[in-house]
């Protein structure tokens, strides 16, 4: 993996050594200890129970639901379910957390190991090793833009997240995107975690130490909150260089927590995380030990549904699609199901033509989801037997799709209503092409020595058939004539 | 001083299905009585129009036949409880003003059975203390004086709870016990103290001293009020994760069925070096009233008692230093001049909080804190399984165990106030049973030769309060406690 | 066990309350005498024991449904804030 180092000023090499925890917001209706509710946009402090605010008194009440969309991840991420974990107390004060104290878990998680495989960028499939799975408290939200204060919204205080916390087993950027990309796909094939980045369900701290290859591992900061794929990247390989810069200059490199600057692209130390912490973890006396039994988890894991990893090998091997076309198709539970649906009984590797090619840039185009399209898998299944049977060609297809797309009229209308049905009929199309030779001698001399020509003559006999003239008869009808 | 403020809860609410008074007679009666008892301290906040206005809804529902359980009884509650609409400040200066949008549990079920408020009770600050000395309404003083004209402590936390009810202001208050906060100003006030099993009543609602330790508790001028009580407060909360989702019996009728037969352990580690003999002779002095009345007396060993107070002394500061860091002052509450975040955190906290309070916080900070915690706080979690293992060990015994309540009658106001040790101490017969979640309550019993009473303890198996009320009811009925302190603060 | 000044100091902030000196002794004081007494504890044989886990049976039998209810107004919420802002609490400004 030599090319995943990078060299410093002295032309040394330096190995990254990337950890991760990614905080997933948990899609529940309430929040993980009160009733809540976690919509997104909200007005500031509309959505603040009095547990939420840490009135006197109030006490958390936990979410079932929450529990079992963490044992449903931890089943996903083939890590091991506790039947004993322990929410405990994690103290320490900031505006935006109320209570004076998060509730987490720590010496207990609900989920111990895991692991997730990652198709990198450019480079090996591997496999990133899971820690733990977590459940936990979010914190509210505290604003510095204006004046001499700063706003705190509990809106957001006390919604669930489950803490994913992987091995430091990634060495590049392109490793630590990738493996954020599988993960937030792995959650949305759950149903656990909606994986939206900008609204903040999805949020990475990056956990990045250097050392020269075969040495034992560095000092690391820790990037605290990205929320974008890119900013992973960006942030990684800022902090790579400065780390290494330091490094380099003989300095040692300071343990701390850092901010990732999104208009600068540069990273720099917290000043609000700079004393040094002492969390005084505790079980929660207001929560006693969370006991599962092993028919629940059972229960939720009969009920899970084809992870992507296991869709895309199966996509591989039942339809024979080429790992591009798995991915693209799995890299979306709805996406691999439409394919699935059009799919039987038809070409596979046309159907995924179809579904990756003119779908989705129209879909893309359009800014749709494929739930929201007028196509629907039965209307292009439609179409695509209308060009199996002969009844129109690929190119009107292509036009009869983009009528569909914007109308949702069912393809044998569209081709009625348009007379594009196409013509096969032999003696029909003949005249065509007679036509075309007798118009054209020059060209059918050249045409003996430059067999290629006969696509010129096809494309004629297309144009004058306003592309109703079946392609492949018209081929054939050529060869005969051109050679005879 | 009115008559109608001499009677018991019991005999108050016959009175009142009979129309014999009206809940708003009785009202005004304990108002006024209320309003002539500042010299005690014991009420921190009254709320004398409310008291008379849910009197009158009060004889609107018994006019109608309708009435709840204890329909126009006016109590008062510790300051521990949030009321809402009226302040509830667990007399700390941290919580100044505070006036909470909602209702503790325990008290919403009183205000159902159509009980009147008739004030917030004192105690002390976030109920850390024996003896009512550190909240921010002052220090409590005990109705009783004995021989002497000193100003003796009603004990604590709930000294506000108790010595309301023993000069007659109420018939019944409502307290909170971490560590003995009701037994012992029961005991020191000559009135009955009931702690129910943890997780029998819910906690919503009341300011948080140490989770896993707190319940709410009862004080009452007899065992019958208290059973009455109890029943009205007992039951499943699905706001409080700690709350059992248990049958509630009903007290009153349990406490039928006289004793025979019933199975008392004596502890024989509930001695303590320097205890005044007359409470050693109580104790074997109670002992016999029981085996009289039918029980079998034997004697147990809970070898680990004498490791309960330390480990009480790490357990509950340290959940009272994370209860109490959500006191900010950004939510509500009290909020000092700063500059920056931390010094509004550093400023609010130092002057919103007492010196007990501080010191609670820091040593719980201390013993949570890395290189600590398995020396202090884990260590003294492992004693606490011991301490309820030996609970458990001797309940296949015995179905209740009698001891002293405390280890002395009631001392001076301010004589402990500078050793913090000293005053800790005290608290080592009633500690052990919070950590093992029991019930437990205290009976007065005599007056010790300086005229101040003296209470025993019983404790019971976890959820058994029936047969707990029972056994007690025995130790009051050969008791014959009907002492009652002089009028000395009524003007 | 004596405590020294300097953790007294570092409790104080960890624990964010402001102490003068002559408060910080008098406390060190304090926890040093506390400290001592609790020291007792070490000599309790806990081999084997397990840490004291709480009387509330299992979290998953006290839990609840994923339904919402309604929240209290901002008004209501922040009318015991000792200062706000157009619905928001506040503090002074935090520097990142």
């Amino acid at each position: 993996m030599s090319d995943a180092y990078i060299k410093g000023a002295s032309g040394d090499d330096w190995e990254m050594v990337i950890g991760l925890e990614v905080h997933a917001q948990i899609r529940s209706e309430a929040k993980l200890f009160s009733k809540a509710p976690t919509a997104f946009g909200a007005l500031p402090n509309s959505q603040v129970s009095l547990v939420d605010a840490a009135m006197p008194g109030m006490l958390p009440v936990l979410n079932r639901f929450c529990v079992e969309q963490g044992v449903r991840a931890g089943l996903g991420l083939h890590g091991r379910i506790n039947l004993v974990s322990v929410f405990e107390r994690k103290n320490y004060f900031y505006p935006d957390l109320p209570q004076g104290y998060q509730i987490s878990q720590y010496l207990h998680p609900l989920v111990s190991g895991g692991e997730v495989v990652i198709r990198p960028e450019g480079g090996e499939e591997m496999t990133v090793r899971i820690e733990r799975l977590h459940l936990e408290q979010d914190a509210g939200k505290s604003m510095h833009e204006t004046g001499d204060v700063s706003l705190v919204d509990l809106n957001r205080s006390g919604i669930a997240l489950m803490e994913i916390v992987s091995h430091p087993d990634m060495r590049s950027p392109a490793q630590a995107q990738a493996y954020v990309r599988e993960l937030r796909l792995l959650l949305r094939y759950l149903a656990v975690c909606d994986g939206n980045m900008e609204e903040g369900s999805l949020r990475a701290d990056v956990n990045l130490s250097m050392r020269r290859p075969g040495e034992d591992l560095g000092t690391r900061c820790e990037i605290k909150n990205l929320n974008s794929i890119r900013f992973i990247g960006q942030a990684i390989e800022f902090e790579a260089a400065r780390q290494v810069e330091l490094l380099e200059a003989g300095e040692s490199i300071k343990q701390e927590t850092r901010l990732f600057d999104i208009h600068t692209g540069e990273t720099r130390s917290m000043r609000s995380k700079e004393e040094a912490h002492d969390y005084r973890y505790f079980p929660d006396p207001d929560l006693p030990p969370l006991c599962l039994t092993q028919e629940w988890v059972d229960s939720i894991e009969s009920n899970l549904p084809e992870l992507p990893q296991d869709k895309r090998t199966r996509l591989i091997r039942q339809y024979k699609l080429d790992p591009y076309d798995a991915d693209v198709l799995t890299a979306n539970r709805d996406n691999a199901d439409f394919f699935e649906q059009v799919a039987q009984g038809r070409d596979a590797k046309l159907v995924a033509n179809w579904v990756t090619g003119d779908f989705f840039a129209a879909l893309n185009k359009s800014k749709q989801s494929i739930n929201e399209s007028k196509i629907t898998p039965e209307s292009l299944g439609e179409l695509l037997d209308l060009v199996a049977k002969g009844d129109i060609s690929g190119r009107i297809a292509k036009e009869v799709f983009v009528i569909m797309f914007e109308s949702g009229t069912p393809p044998n209308k569209i081709i009625e209503e348009k007379n594009w049905k196409q013509i096969s009929d032999i003696n029909a199309l003949e005249k065509y092409v007679d036509d075309v030779i007798a118009a054209n001698p020059d060209k059918v001399e050249q045409a003996r020595s430059k067999p290629q020509l006969i696509g010129w003559f096809i494309a004629q006999v297309l144009k004058a058939s306003k592309n109703q003239a079946n392609p492949k008869i018209v081929s054939e009808l050529f060869q005969k004539k051109l050679n005879s | 001083m009115s008559e109608i403020t001499q009677w018991s809860l019991h005999r108050l609410r016959e009175a009142l299905r009979k129309k014999e008074v009206s809940a708003v007679e009785v009202a005004r009666a304990h108002v006024d009585a209320v309003g002539k008892a500042g010299a005690l301290n014991a009420v921190t906040t009254p709320t004398p129009e409310r008291a008379i206005e849910m009197a009158e809804q009060s004889d609107k529902r018994l006019a109608g036949g309708e009435g709840g359980a204890l329909e126009g009884i006016p109590l008062g509650v510790k300051d521990m409880f949030c009321t809402e609409g009226v302040a509830s400040t667990a007399c700390s200066n941290i919580l100044e003003g505070f006036t909470p949008p909602y209702e503790s549990d325990v008290t919403e079920r009183l205000w159902q059975a159509g009980a009147c408020l008739l004030g917030k009770l004192n105690c002390d600050e976030f109920a850390m203390g024996s003896s009512t000395e550190t909240g921010s309404s002052g220090a409590v003083c005990n109705p009783w004086r004995g021989n002497g004209d000193a100003r003796l402590t009603a004990g604590g936390s709930s000294g506000g709870s108790a010595a309301a009810v023993a000069a007659r202001l109420m018939p019944v208050s409502l307290g909170t016990d971490t560590g003995g906060s009701v037994r012992q100003p029961a005991a020191f006030t000559g009135t009955v103290g009931l702690k129910p099993s943890y997780g029998r009543c819910s906690r919503y609602g009341i300011i948080s001293y140490a989770s896993s330790l707190d319940q709410a508790g009862i004080l009452a001028r007899s065992v019958t009020d208290s059973a009455i009580l109890l029943g009205t407060i007992a039951g499943h909360d699905s706001r409080d994760s700690t709350s059992a989702d248990i049958e509630v019996p009903d007290y009153e009728s349990e406490l039928k069925g006289g004793i025979s037969k019933m199975r008392v352990g004596i502890p024989k580690e509930y001695s303590v070096d320097g205890m005044p003999g007359e409470i050693d002779d109580l104790w074997k002095q109670a002992a016999g009233w029981l085996e009289e009345q039918g029980a079998e007396i034997i004697e147990v060993s809970l070898p680990h008692t004498r490791h309960a107070l330390p480990a009480y002394y790490i357990i509950a500061p340290a959940e009272a230093s994370s209860n109490l860091a959500r006191y900010d002052g950004i939510q509500y509450g009290k909020r000092a001049k700063a500059n920056g975040v931390d010094e509004l955190y550093g400023r609010t906290r130092a002057e919103g909080f007492g010196v007990e309070v501080k010191r609670r916080i820091l040593m719980g900070s201390y013993v949570l804190s890395a290189g600590y915690y398995d020396a202090y706080y884990l260590k003294a979690q492992r004693v606490r399984a011991l301490v309820a293992r030996d609970f458990d060990n001797v309940f296949e015994k015995v179905d209740v165990l009698l001891a002293p309540t405390t280890p002395s009658a009631a001392f001076a106001l301010g004589e402990k106030t500078d050793d913090v040790l000293a005053l800790y101490l005290g608290d080592i017969f009633t500690v052990p049973v919070n950590l093992a979640g029991l019930p437990a309550i205290s009976v007065p019993a005599k007056l010790n030769g300086e005229g101040l009473p003296l209470g025993m303890q019983l404790i019971g198996r976890r959820f058994d309060e029936a047969t707990l009320l029972r056994a007690a009811k025995a130790v009051e009925d050969s008791a014959g406690f009907d002492a009652v302190p002089q009028a000395w603060w009524s003007p | 066990m004596s405590i020294e000044t300097k953790t007294i100091r570092q409790i104080a902030a960890l624990s964010r309350l402001h102490l003068e000196e002559d408060e910080l002794e008098q406390y060190r004081e304090d926890l040093s005498q506390i400290l001592d007494w609790m020291g007792q504890l070490e000599s309790v044989n806990t081999d084997g024991v397990d840490a004291f886990t709480g009387m509330g049976g299992s979290l998953l039998e006290h839990a609840r449904d994923d339904s919402t209810a309604q929240t209290p107004s901002p008004d209501v919420l922040l009318s015991n804030a000792p200062e706000r802002v157009d619905g928001f609490f506040t503090v002074p400004k935090i520097l990142e």
